[in-house]
């Protein structure tokens, strides 16, 4: 019957399920069950977290105040994608969980959105350090520059939109909701019905082979140059001269300024670099043979790492904004005039004096931080 | 300082009730498939005979290793390499087979 069988590819045994070469394809039940944890534990916490500092951050530059300098409109931009970029993820997470019926533009555009937002959020960091950069290192020459427009920073902010539109552009075309599973073929009793139970996924789908290895390789590293080495390379430049004119200056908050740009960018490191690394060594390996254990443990440090990823998103308004002096207390204002009308609201007899000394109080702390040179790191 | 305490109060409590939330959604998961891949190749070939079927793994999804996974009468699965040449002749076997089980179950005589 086998006239395709020839004698030298004979089984060794005939007992073939313990079969010590074999090669099944490799289960991955280990990292669904560390995915799914940190889908549902870490990634709301991170999410809940980043949406109320975020939303915190773009109230107090809505109500408060008006967006005046470069950095404002760049720590507002910043706020704007890391915002949308934890409103994307439990979207993503609902989705995935439940195999993403809300179809496949749901799929395109919430992929789209967190790519878009991880660019654009990571990219407007490096346009502060550039903006820090001009204002203390090139003080001089940038102070009319800086003082007479606001234009340059929304084109510089529109620019990067674009930037991280155009390169989050793969992921809008070729993600796509498919089963996933192996093209069915060929079998002996060829009554399949397992097309039907398998669920959902949204992942790159491509026409040819060609395509898959250029974007399956193109994409991340992308992400590794533009979302991770380029903003590295800027903000190490920019922040490195930034130090070195601090520390030659005689102000006594030389120290603390040093301190909070130091933090930024080693928070900045911690944050990107793991899943950076993890990503490159995946994409280097990627279409090669390798162990099953070997692919899974590059699978938990990527998924891990990446939720490490996940948190720059939400200390970023403690990074930039909140550490700010002048930031704190618009916020601080933010915070009392809430107190103020929670209390008048629920007893306003009681409470008239208070609420009268607490906004004078405030009053006399605005308009004292009014009149400082802007710069976001005075603590 | 107290509205600085007021604030982290208040994000707490919102920590807590998205944890509770999620633990609940949690409980009514729908379990996700585990997705399978071929990672690398057999080194020895099978015979036809205890083979009953395959899939072509391809690379434009998920996975990023071009193989044939065949199927045995056992149930499991095996991991080839497409570029190997008996590859393509159990491939060729299993289609013959298919080709014979169509003919058979249709009632035509050969």
């Amino acid at each position: 019957m086998d006239t395709y069988d020839y004698p030298y590819t004979e089984d060794y045994n005939n007992n073939s399920t313990d079969y010590p070469y074999i090669e099944e394809p490799c289960s991955n039940e280990r990292i669904v069950v560390i995915e799914n944890f940190l889908q549902l534990f870490i990634h709301p916490i991170i999410c809940c977290a980043g949406f109320i500092g975020n939303t915190l951050v773009i109230l107090t530059y809505a109500l408060y105040k008006r967006t005046k300098s470069m950095t404002d409109v760049y720590l507002l931009n910043v706020a704007i994608a890391d915002i949308l970029f934890v409103v994307a993820l439990p979207l993503i997470i609902y989705s995935e969980q439940y195999g993403w019926t809300m179809g496949n533009l749901s799929c395109k555009l919430l992929r789209g959105i967190y790519s878009v937002n991880l660019y654009s959020g990571i990219l407007l960091l490096a346009c502060i350090s550039g903006d820090r950069y001009l204002a203390i290192v090139q003080a001089r020459r940038s102070y009319r520059l800086r003082s007479s427009t606001l234009l340059y920073s929304h084109l510089i902010c529109a620019a990067v939109w674009i930037l991280a539109l155009l390169l989050s552009l793969p992921t809008f075309v070729f993600y796509e909701r498919y089963q996933p599973g192996p093209i069915h073929h060929s079998h002996e009793n060829s009554t399949d019905s397992h097309s039907n139970d398998i669920p959902y996924v949204c992942y790159f789908l491509f026409n040819s082979n060609e395509t898959a290895i250029a974007m399956k390789t193109g994409v991340p590293s992308s992400q590794v140059v533009m979302g991770f080495l380029l903003p590295l390379l800027i903000m190490g430049f920019c922040y490195s001269s930034v130090i070195v004119t601090l520390l030659r200056a005689k102000n006594f908050q030389r120290h603390k300024a040093v301190r909070v740009v130091l933090t930024v960018v080693f928070v900045f490191v911690v944050c990107h670099m793991p899943y950076n690394i993890a990503l490159l060594y995946y994409t280097i390996n990627m279409f090669q043979t390798q162990e099953c254990s070997h692919e899974e443990a590059v699978s938990l440090t990527m998924s891990i790492t990446r939720s490490l990823a996940y948190l720059h998103s939400c200390l970023n308004p403690l990074l930039y904004a909140f550490i700010g002096v002048n930031f704190r207390n618009h916020f601080r204002k933010i915070l009392r005039d809430i107190w103020c009308l929670g209390k008048n609201y629920m007893s306003a007899r009681r409470s008239s004096r208070f609420t009268t000394d607490m906004y004078l109080s405030t009053r006399r702390s605005v308009d004292g931080s009014t009149n400082d040179n802007g710069t976001s790191f005075t603590m | 300082m107290r509205y600085w305490t007021m604030h982290f109060q208040s994000s707490k409590m919102v920590v807590k009730i998205c944890i509770l939330a999620f633990v609940t959604l949690l409980i009514f998961q729908v379990e996700t498939e585990a997705g399978i891949c071929c990672l690398s190749y057999t080194k020895r070939p099978k015979r036809c005979a205890l083979l009953k079927g395959y899939d072509i793994q391809a690379i434009t999804g998920r996975c990023d290793l071009a193989a044939i996974i065949f199927h045995t009468v056992k149930g499991k699965s095996i991991c080839a390499d497409p570029a190997q040449s008996w590859t393509q002749m159990r491939v060729e076997c299993l289609k013959m087979k298919a080709a014979e089980v169509k003919v058979i179950s249709s009632g035509h005589p050969i």
